[in-house]
């Protein structure tokens, strides 16, 4: 069943929005106490409008405004500029242009900064120390290759 | 009697805030130019990014809204109400985008990505649980098929109506129609909306 109010359209959806007037609100809501119809419509309308109210849009880029400015820039720069800019963006946004761009850096990095500093000589006392490291290491090694020659010749004799 | 200078005056005065600034820019005034960015930057992606269904484009539509904006800042004659002329233009650009069946090539691109892939997002401690948070996208996602399945003009008509706030008049001055078309298209719509989304009471 249908009531004449449901019909008007125009109502139903000023109510459902809250952009109703006072005294036409306090028809309606007169009238919806006694109309199931109207009920049923202005709850099926209150349900799209909390639907939609659910509806969250997404957060903005943090660089739309420079962009933009970027765009208003670049329109009012002279011809040549404004194509030698979009020219360099066009060529930026393919992919293999800015990796080879990087590789070209490093190599030329490593070609033209200056090699490494010779070490610095150390001092005389830790040299000397080292050198008797070392020397008392290859007299322990001599010992033992001895040693380990002696036992083998004692132990193949009492074979 | 007035003179014309008066009129000019007295016109100007009247003149709704938005309409005064934008009179600023084509006097060379970029601040007010920001100001109504400032002001009008997120009604006007948030509109595109339910008309198209996504961030990216939305953005990428707004960026050329208030590109428009800044071209026709030398031409701009306050003959309608500033919020009037904006969404005439972001509605302008979104039906052509949707016109051009952009958005199936780009719907089925992102159904492409979207298989076998699960959203990473920082999310704080406090965070509802995930039968809350699939509750909330299934809903979401109900109120967007919505949404999207509207013709583009009626889609157009309920998010300046819902969301912006826009009288019958604006709309029609937005969408290029009589008042009596957008109430036929609002209403129209609601219909649709309020069959498809009983379920969700």
């Amino acid at each position: 069943m249908r009531c004449p109010e449901t019909d008007n359209q125009e109502l139903l959806v000023a109510y459902g929005a809250g952009r109703l007037g006072s005294r036409e609100t306090a028809k309606l809501e007169a009238h919806l106490a006694e109309c199931e119809a109207c009920r049923v419509a202005c709850a099926a309308q209150a349900t799209v409008w909390k639907a939609l109210d659910g509806w969250e849009a997404e957060p903005l880029a943090s660089d739309f405004d420079a962009r933009l400015l970027a765009r208003i820039a670049s329109e009012e720069q002279p011809g040549w500029r404004r194509r030698w800019r979009e020219w360099l963006r066009a060529v930026a946004a393919r992919p293999a242009v800015p990796a080879f761009a990087a590789l070209f850096m490093v190599v030329a990095g490593f070609w033209l900064l200056p090699r490494g500093a010779p070490p610095e000589p150390r001092a005389d006392a830790a040299l000397v120390r080292e050198i008797e490291i070392i020397e008392a290491t290859l007299d322990d090694l001599e010992m033992v290759k001895e040693l380990s020659g002696g036992d083998r010749g004692e132990g193949a004799r009492s074979l | 009697m007035k003179t014309g200078v008066q009129q000019t005056v007295v016109g100007v005065a009247a003149l709704e805030h938005d309409a005064q600034l934008m009179l600023r820019v084509r006097e060379g005034d970029q601040a007010s130019f920001g100001l109504l960015l400032e002001k009008y930057r997120a009604p006007v992606v948030h509109f595109l990014y339910r008309m198209v269904q996504n961030q990216a484009v939305a953005e990428e539509l707004a960026q050329e809204v208030f590109l428009r904006v800044y071209r026709s800042r030398t031409s701009y004659e306050p003959a309608a109400r500033f919020t009037t002329w904006l969404f005439r233009i972001a509605t302008h650009l979104a039906l052509n985008w949707l016109r051009d069946g952009k958005h199936e090539r780009l719907q089925e691109r992102l159904d492409e990505e979207g298989e076998g892939q699960t959203v990473r997002r920082d999310v704080p401690d406090r965070r509802p649980s995930a039968e809350q948070i699939l509750l909330k996208r299934v809903r979401r996602d109900e109120i967007r098929a919505a949404i999207a399945a509207l013709p583009a003009k009626q889609r157009a008509a309920v998010l300046m109506h819902k969301y912006q706030e826009m009288d019958y008049a604006q709309i029609a001055g937005a969408l290029g129609c009589s008042e009596s078309a957008v109430k036929s298209l609002l209403f129209r719509a609601y219909e649709t909306l309020r069959a498809r989304l009983r379920r969700l009471a």
